[in-house]
């Protein structure tokens, strides 16, 4: 049995994107479909 | 309500009860319900010291005991200059920067009784203080017509301060192989590993990383203030 490192087991979803240059605004969201409405 | 009037009087929510067709009764049950909203007249900078569970162990209660101390007022109490009402907060998901201060609820991370000491000194002598992320500081009255969804009018004031910090984004880094994977130290005196952003969101009020460990660091003892930094470099 192999064990995965904690980095690969844990892959971010709701941070996915905090490193972009605009994270906070709306484009940013709806770029990465995390908003439809 | 509270950008007129700086907090929400039985006047006030008289005349929302009337606009909106709502009994005072049910106007009251909103106000009393949300610890946002203001009951009576404050000052004008709310100093909220987040006292959660997190925030407190990492010295948010060290810090609020300090701060009663020093301003000679308790909780949702304000100083006789009128210039400070100093409360609990609840949790404003920055744990990652605990402890956390809130002035008008612009975040000051990483705080020590010492740095927020030096806060609400600077507030209260009119010297200008910069949040540590988010929009430069506005009163009470202007931050509360915000958080009612108006636009921010300030020219450049929403990303004056770009978006996460390093805290926040540590995780991210390290699934994209751009930090090494470290253990968090159990122990106060294990060595610790170089920081690489130590300045980047230093502020007069609010110490960088390089002064003050955050939350991914283990807890030391510098709940008191104490400097533990020249162990580990």
């Amino acid at each position: 049995m192999t064990v995965e490192p904690a980095e690969k087991l844990l892959a971010p979803v709701l941070s996915a994107f905090w490193d972009d240059p605009r994270s906070w605004t709306l484009d940013t969201y709806r770029r990465h479909e995390a908003i439809r409405a | 309500m509270q950008s007129e009037e700086g907090f929400v009087s039985r006047t006030g929510i008289r005349f929302c009860a009337e606009l909106l067709d709502l009994t005072t009764a049910e106007v009251t049950a909103v106000v009393t319900f949300y610890t946002m909203y203001r009951r009576k007249a404050s000052g004008d900078y709310q100093v909220g010291v987040c006292t959660n569970t997190l925030c407190a162990v990492m010295g948010g209660d060290a810090i609020f005991d300090d701060l009663k101390q020093h301003l000679g007022v308790g909780n949702d109490e304000t100083t006789e200059d009128g210039k400070v009402t100093l409360e609990h907060i609840e949790c404003n998901a920055a744990c990652d920067f605990a402890p956390v201060v809130m002035v008008n609820w612009e975040f000051f991370d990483n705080q020590t009784p010492q740095s927020a000491r030096q806060l609400v000194d600077d507030l209260i002598a009119g010297r200008e203080v910069a949040p540590t992320r988010g929009a430069p500081l506005c009163t009470y009255k202007e931050t509360a017509r915000i958080l009612a969804g108006f636009p921010d009018e300030r020219e450049g004031a929403v990303e004056a301060s770009g978006g996460a910090g390093p805290a926040s984004l540590a995780g991210l880094r390290l699934h994209r192989g751009e930090s090494a994977a470290r253990v968090v130290p159990q122990r106060a005196d294990s060595p610790r590993a170089p920081r690489d952003e130590a300045d980047t969101y230093a502020t007069p009020t609010s110490p960088s990383p390089a002064e003050h460990p955050s939350s991914h660091d283990a807890p030391s003892t510098n709940a008191t203030g104490t400097g533990t930094e020249e162990e580990g470099e």
